[in-house]
């Protein structure tokens, strides 16, 4: 051993003792990147019908993250991740979409609470648009449906909107990750053809209205916003990255 | 047993005459008869240095001769710190030789090794100018009494004794009454070292105690907030405070367990404090926890003034003191009114009052009483909380406030009345009772924004986003009292004294606390979160044992026992929520009780004359909040347990140096919670830590105080579930946030003669205090920066009249006085965060302040 040995002992237990670097912290600051990750491409078939996406954006975010099983604001006030930016995403991409920067701290992921561009929060007496939802939408989508020779061109503004003032538009959605660093990508999967899966294209097709429009209000938005919200929700992939 | 020690013959005793008077400088030492060994022969103090009287001119026409005998009493420091007239000779005699006698400084009285305050007395003999001077022979005394344990009140000042030329000088060795110290972090600070840096209020006089730093994050009319030893002990839930032995914490307090403001007192009219970091002493009672600070009340110079202060944002102060000259340093009335604007962009102003009074009483049969009375008001503007993230993108100042309503609607208003009265009986061989009662009517409101705009009614959760402006109430009706009983000493063997105390404490209150969401500016009701009435009563008990062998060996030691009952009428209890069917009456009415039993002891030894060393072991208790008791619930009291080990090392009377290693395991512990406004547990901690105190005396004309800090502060489990949070992060040695690892701080004062001007001397002061705290921890492996302050303040002061100028963080540190982290919303950014993120309360800027102080 060096005759320095104590001396630099000392000095790394009085560093030890003056730093603030030393305390054990069992959480940490993380950020990392979020992307969109879209599935299909512009062709899908619903039923007899194919459908080709001429335009397809919509909004996501804000995003909460919650260590509880439960997102409601009214169980989990506060999150330990969040993604807080509105990103319009053109679902024709053919690459992955930025969605921005999460923010947060190392820990159990396992839920998630989120909005389509349109939040109601606590101070706001009725939803509204954020800047990135598309012409102040949620989702926007035109669309021709092709059977044989019949064709419907499709015109869908969709509102997600959250039922109560300081919701979400989705109040809960079971995710599952532990986060240890910020060497993570998060990755969101949409599946906007299970969207317009739930459109009824045969009962559409009964009617005369072409461009057939889809407004808040009629059923075909209820359905496609069952779709959004219930049946073909995102999915959320937390990806380990090389340090 | 009455010790008596005679006094020997004069060791030396020296006349001067000036042209136009006769001083005398009579310096005398005393012999003692064999004593038992706690009593030790009381060494007089010593002159070091003397100012001749002047002949006042207004004398000379009729050339008037006179003798003037005063009662000087010289501190520990060896400073004059009283000054009574037992013979007058008219009062211009009577004011040049207090006026002389003022600058003399002494060796200060030693009992043993260690200094303590005496009282001597002084003639004077004034001639005038022709024939010449003549020397005048002290007057004759009795034979000196020492009181028992060094006990009476300076004030209590014997008789005038006989004129007897030869005889020795009366040394009335007494002084204040000192608790027996309780090992090494039993710190007495002397009012030297308060005088040393300025202290805007009586709670920033802590921050001379080792370990300490004092916050004020929520302005001026909430109490502060206090850091001790790695506690962050918010309002007073681990420091039991106590003033002229009346306890200032409030039980079950809406704000926060324990709350003390110490606003009531005027920094003025403290004479020294005794701050215990640890438990060890078996009179510590409920929130001991880190430990406990009394405030000893009283004015040494008596002279009545009245003191005007002005400066920074535009604060205002006025004083007036009044401290008669024939009357005990405890017996004095006090006044101040304040106003400022505050520092930042006009939110931060307030008002504010104080009145302090005491009237120490003379009885027959040796009993001396005690009256005391204070009164305080204030009410203040809030700035809040600022987040760092809105800071770093300049969407708000530094000491700005929030622009919307809420934010705005921030204040606080508080008042709190206290009477006591006490009386002690003090008996022959240290046999001493002691009695006293209190009452106080203390006021509480507060109207505070952590979170911005989260919250959502419970009575209605339709309504939401209306502000998080927490209205919290609570008015406590406190009736209390206290007995103690020291036995006289005994004399087990000649090389063993015992001595053993008892004493109880009882208090009891009637807490009425509400706490509501007001939506500003209107300050419209909507939500109710607590409405309460609580009744809690502490009923303590404890037994001293003092063992002294031989003279170099003490160990003290015993137990207390406090039981605590509570009576909660919850009017809120059993909420029924909006989506329920009404079932039932809302209410729950329910009660509790519990009885917390802890030993303490103290052990020291001095194997040499300049070595002291201590070990010491306590078990204290902080009650709980009486709201969150169940019915029949025993009530969960938080344990702590405090170990230390500490040496001292004096050389002579002018420098100390101690050095201490402690531990502190505290069974549960307590957070502030920004969501609800108040303190919510967190688990089991532990502190371990060393402290080194440095306090010099080595001229007259300097004090020093130096100590530095160490502690290391965890977690002992995992934190408390939540429903955010099933299974909260945790790893072992986990640390806690928020306290400084590291506190240095360092209190140095001189004072000296500048000269004369127009025949009367002009004395100069000047002091600084720093504080350093070192980079605290924050949740989630964030730290926040070091922060250094200095305080200054300078001085002149000729006869009746003094100018000073007191400076706070001269060097302009831009520094948050408290560190948080939690969720908020305070419309900042398009999208709100939900993510907790660091906030902090500005602490305050340079601040600069003129004083002017006329002595009457």
């Amino acid at each position: 051993m060096s005759s320095l040995e104590p001396l630099r002992r000392f000095c790394a237990l009085l560093a030890c003792v003056l730093a603030p670097a030393c305390t054990e912290s069992p959480q940490s600051i993380a950020d990392y990147s979020a992307v969109a990750v879209l599935g299909g491409g512009a062709e899908t078939t619903i039923g007899d019908w194919q459908v080709t996406l001429s335009r397809a954006e919509f909004a996501f975010g804000p995003v909460y993250f919650c260590a509880a099983a439960s997102g409601s604001p009214t169980l989990c006030q506060s999150s330990v991740a969040e993604l807080i930016t509105v990103t319009t995403v053109d679902s024709l991409a053919t690459t992955p979409v930025a969605l921005g920067t999460v923010h947060g701290f190392t820990g159990p992921i396992r839920s998630a609470s989120y909005d389509y561009g349109i939040s109601w929060f606590e101070t706001q007496s009725r939803p509204g648009p954020l800047p990135g939802a598309p012409s102040g939408h949620s989702v926007v989508l035109g669309a021709e449906a092709r059977r044989g020779a019949e064709v419907i061109p499709i015109f869908a503004k969709v509102d997600v909107t959250p039922q109560s003032q300081g919701y979400h538009a989705v109040q809960t959605a079971p995710v599952s990750a532990d986060v240890t660093s910020s060497h993570y990508r998060l990755e969101v999967e949409f599946d906007v053809a299970g969207w317009l899966g739930q459109l009824d294209l045969d009962d559409i097709a009964k009617t005369s209205e072409r461009p057939f429009a889809i407004e808040p209000g009629d059923d075909a938005h209820s359905a496609l916003l069952i779709g959004i919200r219930n049946l073909s929700p995102p999915v959320f992939r937390w990806v380990p990255l090389p340090p | 047993m009455l010790h008596r020690s005679s006094l020997s013959p004069f060791r030396r005793g020296h006349l001067a005459l000036a042209s136009l008077a006769a001083l005398l400088v009579a310096s005398a030492t005393a012999t003692a008869e064999p004593a038992p060994p706690e009593a030790r022969p009381v060494t007089p103090p010593v002159v070091s240095s003397h100012v001749d009287a002047v002949y006042p001119s207004s004398a000379l026409a009729g050339g008037k001769h006179g003798d003037v005998t005063l009662a000087v009493t010289v501190d520990a420091d060896g400073h004059v710190s009283a000054v009574t007239v037992l013979q007058s000779g008219g009062a211009d005699l009577d004011e040049a030789a207090v006026v002389a006698v003022r600058q003399w400084t002494f060796e200060p009285a030693t009992r043993g090794d260690k200094p303590v305050a005496s009282r001597i007395r002084i003639p004077f003999h004034f001639a005038p100018p022709a024939p010449p001077p003549e020397l005048v022979e002290p007057k004759p005394m009795e034979e000196p009494t020492l009181p028992p344990q060094s006990a009476s009140p300076p004030s209590q000042v014997s008789s005038p004794a006989p004129s007897d030329p030869r005889a020795p000088a009366e040394v009335f060795v007494g002084g204040r009454r000192q608790a027996p110290s309780r090992g090494a972090s039993d710190f007495r600070i002397s009012r030297a070292t308060l005088n040393a840096a300025p202290h805007g209020s009586a709670a920033d006089l802590l921050s001379t105690a080792p370990g300490v730093f004092v916050a004020h994050p929520e302005g001026e009319a909430v109490a502060q907030r206090i850091y001790l030893r790695g506690f962050d002990s918010e309002h007073g839930q681990d420091v039991e405070f106590k003033v002229a032995g009346i306890p200032m914490n409030q039980p079950s307090h809406i704000h926060g367990q324990g709350y003390a403001d110490l606003n009531l007192v005027i920094p003025e009219v403290v004479r020294s404090l005794r701050v215990v970091e640890g438990v060890y002493d078996p009179r510590q009672g409920d929130f001991a926890v880190a430990g406990s600070v009394e405030y000893d009340l009283g004015v040494e110079e008596r002279r009545s003034r009245i003191k005007a202060s002005a400066g920074s944002f535009g604060t205002r102060r006025l004083l007036g003191l009044w401290a008669p000259k024939d009357q005990s340093e405890e017996t004095f009335g006090a006044a101040t009114f304040r106003e400022t604007d505050g520092f930042g962009d006009g939110t931060r102003g307030g008002i504010s009052g104080s009145a302090l009074g005491q009237y120490r009483l003379r009885l027959p049969g040796n009993i001396a009483g005690l009256l005391h009375l204070g009164a305080y008001a204030g009410r203040a503007n809030l700035a809040g909380v600022v987040r760092r993230d809105d800071l770093e993108a300049r969407r708000i100042g530094f000491y700005d406030a929030y622009p919307d309503a809420s934010a705005r609607a921030q204040s606080a208003g508080t008042s709190r009345v206290q009477v006591g009265l006490s009386f002690e009986w003090q008996g022959e061989g240290d046999a001493r009772v002691a009695a006293g009662v209190f009452t106080y009517l203390a006021t509480f409101r507060s109207r505070l924004n952590f979170t911005g705009y989260m919250e959502r009614s419970r009575f209605n959760p339709d309504w939401v986003g209306r502000g998080d402006l927490v209205e919290q109430s609570n008015d406590d009706l406190g009736l209390g009292g206290s007995f103690a009983y020291s036995a006289r000493r005994v004399e087990v063997a000649p090389w063993l004294d015992a001595q053993v105390h008892l004493g109880s404490d009882l208090r009891t209150h009637r807490i009425a606390q509400a706490q509501n969401l007001l939506q500003a500016p209107q300050n419209e009701t909507w939500d109710e979160r607590d409405d309460a009435t609580v009744r809690q009563t502490d009923l303590g008990f404890y037994g001293d044992l003092a063992l002294t062998f031989s003279s170099r060996a003490r160990l003290r030691g015993g137990a207390r026992s406090d039981l605590l009952f509570f009576d909660v009428d919850d009017e809120l209890g059993n909420f029924v929520p909006a989506f329920s069917q009404r079932s039932h009456i809302v209410g729950f009415r329910r009660t509790a009780a519990g009885i917390a039993f802890g030993p303490r002891a103290s052990f020291e030894i001095d194997p040499l004359s300049w070595l002291r060393l201590s070990a010491s072991y306590g078990e204290g208790y902080r009650s709980p909040q009486a709201r969150q008791l169940e019915e029949g619930e025993r009530a969960p009291f938080a344990k702590v347990r405090s170990y230390e080990v500490g040496a001292t090392l004096r050389a002579g009377r002018a420098i100390s140096i101690t050095g201490i290693g402690y531990q502190t395991n505290l069974s549960y512990d307590l957070a502030f919670d920004p969501a609800a406004s108040r303190l919510e547990r967190i688990g089991p901690t532990t502190r371990r830590g060393l402290v080194g105190y440095f306090v010099a005396h080595p001229a007259p004309w300097l004090d020093a105080s130096i100590s530095a800090t160490y502690v290391r502060a965890i977690l002992d489990s995992p934190p408390i579930p939540t429903p955010e949070d099933p299974s909260p992060p945790y790893v072992k040695g986990q640390s806690l946030p928020y306290v400084p690892p590291v506190v240095l701080r360092s209190d140095i004062g001189f004072q000296s003669a500048l000269g004369r001007l127009w025949n009367k001397p002009i004395e100069w002061k000047a002091g600084y205090g720093t504080t350093l705290l070192s980079s605290r921890p924050l949740p989630y492996g964030q730290s926040s920066p070091p922060v250094f302050l200095l305080d200054a303040t300078l001085g002149v002061r000729r006869d009746w009249l003094e100018l000073s100028v007191d400076a706070t963080n001269l060097l302009g540190a831009r520094f948050a006085d408290t560190e948080y982290s939690f969720v908020s919303s305070w419309l900042t950014t398009p999208v709100p965060s939900r993510v907790p993120a660091r906030h902090f309360t500005a602490g305050p800027p340079r601040a600069i302040f003129a004083n002017l102080t006329v002595y009457l």
